[in-house]
């Protein structure tokens, strides 16, 4: 799979039992459906179909930023708001085949979350690209 | 079962000549339009009839595997899987195993396709293996294997060939008649009022083609999904494990990429779930999943195909097993769940990983392990760069 910003080649990188696609050119990050749906079923427990919905349905964000299309079916992605402190502005395809990230803003984003303060998905789900990134992060 | 078998077959030439019936009036009217002989246009319809019929029948099974993005995985490539259809071989007393081909699609389905019993496939998407537990996928594939066990395979991928073919003869033709601005129908006016009433019936004609053929197709493709799910009860001897799967596919939004309108009566669940077109549609392929699953869950302790039919009279007041089915003897007590987790038994997590590392396999991804976390990464084979720094741990580690 080729990355949506630069398309070069993307890397999988498996951590804790889930696995994300990871760009090592722009650091951006890719999470296909069901790599998602596991990570919200670790997150959510049985509320895992909901919330992972929820994160491929939220209002669209109004931004200049480039839209991106989707590395699985090329249908140009939609923007959206997750988190609140602060908030990361993520790509997502409108088909939910995942979500993308992109890399350096994402980095410096979550170099200034505070992990788990809300538990929620959103947390979760931060708190695991902070955990697996741990290195690019903190660069 | 053999009056059913032998009346497949005969389905299957009945669809063929009408088929071929719908493909030779469309020829008809392309005659009228593009070529100055109307039977000119019916001799190369016939042509191509045959022709399709001939394709379909030799290689029906991989034009529509190709079609749906399959490819074919050995025993290596998912042992479970493997493990699960030669189970079902014998259960349905298949006299070959079928070949188990996997789509690589994050949708849920399923389907079956082969001449006979001795040729045949089974495929299903990567997100349904990984979404399934084994009693769940046990049902799947036996319905499926039902499919072929019935001989419903070999009609349906007739249909779906020569449906594929009045669909594109169709659409190119009605492209042709746009773009050329009706040329043909004014020559066809110059020769009369009869002459344009002709051509007006071929150009509706036209337009109907492919919507008649699937119809014909509709009218054949629901029952049989009704009697392999009941053969699957009866297989597995747990009607709760296809019941339960059949919740699963029928809660998924995903839509499967690789379906297009001929290939969608041969999957488990109809392929198409776009809003506006509920899998309980009127003109579905399939009879709406809820009634299925009900059906399934109302069998009682009794797998057989008795129990089916008393099921569906009773949620549906319906009668949809043929009666030699009926008769036989075949009925078995319902087995007890086999546990999740149980020794052996992977959990959704394993699942994906194991259904993950048979697709990396397949594309041919080289897995690192970073020499100092031990993080997994995976690198696609169009991964050149000599050095790869683990995002984890920072550690700078060499491809080759």
């Amino acid at each position: 799979m080729n990355c949506p910003k630069d398309h070069s080649p993307m890397i999988v990188v498996e951590h804790d039992r889930i696995a994300l696609d990871y760009c090592p050119e722009c650091r951006g990050v890719w999470f296909d459906r069901g790599e998602l749906e596991l990570l919200m079923e670790l997150a959510c427990g049985g509320e895992a179909d909901a919330c992972t919905a929820d994160l491929l349905t939220r209002p669209e964000a109004t931004t200049a930023e480039a839209r991106r299309r989707c590395p699985i079916c090329n249908h140009n992605m939609r923007k959206e708001h997750i988190g609140q402190q602060p908030a990361v502005l993520i790509d997502s395809c409108g088909r939910g085949d995942g979500l993308w990230f992109d890399g350096g803003e994402l980095h410096q984003v979550l170099s200034q979350f505070q992990a788990g303060v809300e538990g929620n998905q959103d947390a979760r789900l931060l708190d695991f690209l902070k955990e697996t990134l741990k290195a690019d992060i903190n660069e | 079962m053999w009056e059913q078998i032998s009346a497949n077959r005969t389905r299957s030439a009945v669809l063929v000549i009408m088929m071929g019936a719908v493909l030779i009036i469309l020829g008809y009217a392309v005659g009228i339009y593009f070529l100055d002989e109307p039977w000119g246009g019916v001799a190369v319809a016939a042509a191509v009839w045959i022709i399709m019929t001939l394709v379909a029948y030799f290689q029906g099974d991989s034009i529509l595997l190709a079609t749906a993005g399959a490819k074919k995985i050995e025993k290596k490539d998912h042992p479970r899987l493997f493990n699960i259809v030669e189970e079902m071989t014998i259960a349905c007393g298949l006299p070959r195993m079928p070949d188990v081909y996997i789509i690589d699609d994050p949708a849920l389905n399923a389907f079956a396709v082969g001449r006979d019993p001795s040729k045949s496939a089974v495929a299903i998407t990567s997100g349904l293996l990984q979404k399934l537990n084994r009693d769940e996928l046990q049902g799947v594939m036996a319905h499926e294997m039902a499919h072929v066990k019935n001989r419903d395979v070999l009609l349906m991928s007739m249909a779906a060939v020569l449906l594929g073919t009045i669909v594109i003869i169709s659409y190119y033709a009605s492209r042709m008649l746009f773009y050329s601005g009706g040329r043909g129908s004014r020559r066809s006016s110059d020769s009369g009022g009869g002459g344009a009433i002709i051509a007006l019936i071929g150009l509706v004609f036209m337009i109907l083609a492919p919507i008649f053929a699937q119809l014909i197709y509709f009218a054949i493709s629901r029952r049989r999904e009704y009697l392999a799910d009941a053969s699957a009860a009866l297989f597995t001897r747990y009607p709760e494990g296809l019941a339960s799967a059949l919740e699963k596919l029928g809660a998924s939004t995903n839509q499967i990429r690789g379906a297009n309108q001929a290939t969608a009566p041969m999957y488990t669940v109809n392929p198409f779930r776009e809003e506006g077109r509920k899998a309980a549609d009127l003109t579905s392929t399939h009879p709406p999943i809820s009634e299925r699953v009900k059906i399934l869950r109302r069998m009682g302790h009794s797998a057989s195909y008795q129990a089916y039919e008393r099921a569906a009279e009773e949620t549906s007041k319906k009668h949809v097993i043929p009666a030699s089915a009926l008769t036989g003897a075949d009925s078995v007590p319902v087995r007890a769940p086999s546990a999740e987790g149980a020794v052996g038994e992977p959990d959704k997590f394993a699942r994906t990983r194991e259904t993950q590392n048979m697709l990396f396999g397949m594309a041919n991804y080289r897995q690192l392990n970073c020499a100092n976390c031990g993080t997994t990464l995976r690198l696609p084979p169009n991964f050149t760069a000599p050095a790869v720094r683990c995002p984890h741990c920072g550690t700078v580690n060499k491809t080759a």
